[in-house]
């Protein structure tokens, strides 16, 4: 008994006599003395960051930066809750995402106190400092003052062409004697009802599903209206014709005539089947398994082309025997109202990163740190791609490349790169200097609408009016994605449910809004 | 028995002495006193958030007053009075739909001559209780889809489709049913505890006299669990405002059936976990609201029930 109590003592100190250099080589090797803890509230945070011993992308930022994670754990479902109460009960983590700045949330929290000013002069990081140098930055004022770090998903407006695509099954198409590929809706109404018509495969197939329904405001909106689909308080602005801004949402001759069209295109969809009558209550994986099981002609996913592949696309041959591509085709740009290109006009960035005003100026500075590292050549390939040798190499032409190394994907082996390289940014500017990781065709796909997308004129709107709004921190926050639901599956007439709404909006004040703005800005 | 004193109070020793007799039903008080002050009676002391305008900044406590605008705001909110009207729609409609079920349930499975045809049918129909409603309304949704089996089986028998879920009239009677489904089972065992508790000797005598099985029922079992009827109407009443139907609401509902589906409940959770656009003020001053009509009603219920000459709660 006294031997083996022995050996324990003696392994306990041997381990902890060889912690220690390593210990004072991480300290040594950081130009920060102080050991700091950061608590990180990141979408599955807790699953992408415990592995610290096997995770030398986590070790070698903590050990760069003196610092560790703390993870704090939001899920895709429970993130606007977790945040609202973390907030109200004073435990927000030091560093948190969330999708809050279209929202009156965001400005709340500014003005409140619950968040920490980002400085405006950032010239000790300037990476970040040349990252933040964009026209997004004024999505992350209140006041004048900068609350939040966008994370840029998009570099060029016909970007956000991508954010909404329709994936349709063009083998069931053909097999219902469709020859052309839809380029308006009245074609892909067409096609849809010829496919459940025919119901090829005889398993009751519906039309178009969805990632839930509230996507459905960015496909269809520019039908009528390109800028309609932003919805919270963030949305824009537009000059009605006769000199008055009013949100583009309620823009025409009478408020809010221009989204007419919309709204009837989407009952006449829906009664007629070619929107699926479950739409309301389908979940974003029941959408999912839906399409691949062929219950349903068409899916309407958010995030580029290259979203369906893990869910859909690395399947499909397996089931049907076919190459994806040989079955599906993604719907084009489609035309609007008066026969022209259309697509929704979104902010380049969907999210962006918070920091508590719990947080010192230490530890401020630690996280603006870790930011710019992130944002410097050094930090974003460790980020993206790992360790060299290790998860990435360099082939003859002194490209990246993944194949030899690891799975070929570097977040099998380092989990943590699943957050830190989203952290800063969703996409790098420089992204083509990355191997995919996606099948090439994807990629194309999105390519071919970002091409016809920029043939499109993006009509005028005035942010100065969202800013002017924002400020007055006022009740009017617009539920496009409920109230189009309402109208698109009501019973009663378009038009006078589209009113009702409208006088909702009045009654919660949207006409002094209206005029408040426009004194504003003039 | 101790002898009280002449204001008909117990003196002090007789007190410490009577406490000292029953010291292990004190103790075992404790924990219920130290639960009900600890979550009940100091969480209360945050209603005066409903006259404040809630700052992060400020918290409870510092918040600005701002008397009863929030009230002010409650009353002019058209989704909040849709939110009132559904929240009374569907739980008088609970009561009335759901009781008599559980009541009949009850008096249905006692009358099970075999026990363990007895047992087999309440453990049957009390399981569904045990299950959430967050996996219950995944079944229900697959199952009342458009392509659902319940349609299928419809559209072979050739009728047409229901759209339970997205329509907003339906809607309304597909939260009875599938709450009666789902809690009947459970919300009989009070009464079927009730009827075990009848006087047998009272069935013997009726037997006697010739009392069919419908009359024995009509005449012993339903007097016999009157005062249990009664008193579980009154819970329920009190209870209208906040009907514990949330979960089961939040987990199946959409903006298609907000109409007819958004409750109180749903509506505060909603605006302020979701939109984030209800100041939690505000927020408080409509729970608020429903705590005074719920304690309003229990009151009048009770009171109306011992007019009528029925035992009441209190």
């Amino acid at each position: 008994m006294k031997r083996k109590r022995w050996i324990a003592m003696s392994l306990a100190c041997a381990m902890i006599a060889g912690a220690l250099p390593a210990a004072n080589v991480a300290a040594e090797e950081s130009e920060y003395s102080n050991h700091l803890d950061i608590s990180l509230a990141y979408w599955d945070v807790e699953s992408n960051l415990t592995a610290t011993a096997d995770d030398k992308v986590l070790q070698t930022i903590e050990d760069k930066f003196n610092v560790t994670f703390v993870p704090q754990n939001i899920s895709w479902d429970d993130y606007e809750q977790k945040l609202q109460l973390w907030a109200a009960s004073g435990s927000l983590p030091d560093l948190f995402m969330g999708a809050e700045r279209t929202k009156s949330t965001f400005a709340t929290w500014a003005t409140q106190g619950l968040l920490t000013e980002i400085p405006s002069d950032l010239s000790d990081y300037p990476y970040l400092e040349d990252y933040m140098d964009s026209t997004e930055l004024q999505t992350c004022q209140v006041d004048g003052k900068t609350y939040c770090i966008f994370r840029q998903t998009y570099y060029d407006q016909a970007e956000t062409v991508q954010d909404r695509v329709i994936a349709y099954r063009w083998d069931l198409a053909q097999e219902a004697g469709i020859t052309e590929e839809p380029e308006t809706w009245e074609e892909f109404r067409e096609m849809m009802l010829a496919i459940i018509e025919a119901d090829p495969e005889g398993k009751s197939v519906q039309g178009l599903t969805a990632k839930g329904y509230s996507l459905l405001a960015g496909e269809f909106f520019p039908y009528s209206s390109m800028l309609a689909a932003n919805d919270g308080v963030t949305f824009y602005w537009v000059d009605n014709g006769d000199g008055t801004y009013v949100p583009a949402y309620f823009a025409g001759d009478e408020l809010g005539a221009d989204m007419l069209p919309t709204f009837q295109l989407l009952r006449d969809m829906y009664t007629e089947g070619s929107i699926e009558k479950d739409i309301a209550v389908t979940t974003s994986t029941q959408a999912l398994e839906k399409f691949l099981q062929g219950s349903n002609a068409a899916i309407l996913i958010d995030g580029s082309a290259t979203n369906i592949y893990n869910d859909v696309g690395q399947y499909w041959e397996e089931i049907y025997g076919n190459d994806f591509f040989d079955d599906v085709k993604f719907l084009t740009v489609m035309q609007d109202v008066n026969g022209e290109l259309a697509y929704p006009v979104f902010d380049y960035a969907w999210s962006e990163s918070y920091i508590s005003s719990a947080v010192d100026e230490e530890k401020l500075d630690r996280i603006l740190a870790i930011y710019d590292y992130l944002c410097s050549p050094e930090g974003e390939l460790l980020a993206k791609c790992g360790i060299e040798g290790e998860t990435y190499g360099y082939d003859e032409d002194g490209n990246i490349t993944y194949e030899g190394y690891g799975t070929g994907n570097p977040d099998d082996t380092y989990k943590s790169i699943d957050v830190f390289q989203y952290l800063v940014y969703w996409t790098p500017e420089d992204d083509e200097v990355y191997p995919r990781t996606y099948p090439d065709e994807y990629y194309e796909v999105n390519e071919g609408l970002v091409e016809l997308a920029s043939t499109v004129t993006v009509p005028e709107y005035n942010y100065d009016c969202t800013s002017a709004y924002l400020s007055m921190n006022g009740d009017v926050s617009l539920t496009v994605a409920d109230d189009m639901l309402t109208i698109m599956t009501g019973t009663d007439d378009v038009e006078s449910m589209w009113n009702d709404i409208i006088a909702g909006y009045q009654a919660d004040g949207l006409d002094d809004v209206i005029e408040q703005v426009n004194a504003a800005v003039k | 028995m101790a002898k009280k004193n002449k204001a008909g109070r117990l003196t002090l020793p007789q007190a410490k002495r009577r406490i000292h007799d029953d010291a292990l039903l004190y103790i075992m008080l404790i924990p219920v006193l130290a639960w009900y002050i600890v979550f009940c009676y100091v969480p209360m002391s945050g209603i005066t958030l409903a006259f404040r305008n809630y700052t992060f900044n400020g918290g409870i406590w510092g918040s600005p007053w701002v008397g009863l605008a929030n009230f002010q705001k409650m009353f002019s909110d058209t989704e909040f009075i849709r939110a009132v009207k559904n929240t009374l729609i569907l739980g008088v409609g609970g009561i009335i739909f759901q009781m008599p079920c559980a009541i009949l349930l009850a008096i249905l499975i006692n009358e099970l001559r075999g026990k363990w045809s007895k047992k087999f049918f309440q453990t049957v129909v009390t399981f569904p209780h045990f299950i959430s409603w967050v996996v219950l309304s995944g079944i229900l949704v697959n199952l009342f889809s458009s392509t659902g089996i319940v349609n299928q089986v419809l559209n072979s028998l050739g009728f047409a489709s229901i759209e339970p879920l997205t329509t907003p009239g339906p809607f309304r009677w597909f939260i009875w049913l599938t709450n009666i489904w789902k809690e009947v089972g459970w919300d009989s065992i009070i009464y079927l505890a009730a009827i075990t508790s009848i006087d047998p000797g009272l069935y013997e005598a009726a037997e006697v006299d010739g009392a069919g099985r419908l009359q024995k029922i009509w005449h012993i079992t339903l007097p016999g669990i009157k005062p249990t009827i009664v008193i579980m109407l009154i819970m329920a009443v009190g209870s209208l405002m906040s009907n514990g139907r949330f979960d089961q609401i939040y987990n199946m509902y959409s903006a298609t059936v907000y109409s007819t589906a958004d409750t109180l409940d749903t509506y505060i959770f909603r605006e302020t976990f979701t939109t984030g656009a209800l100041n939690f003020g505000y927020s408080t001053a409509i729970g608020l609201f429903k705590s005074v009509i719920g304690v309003i009603l229990i009151t009048v219920s009770n009171k109306i029930c011992t007019a009528l000459g029925e035992q009441g709660l209190f």
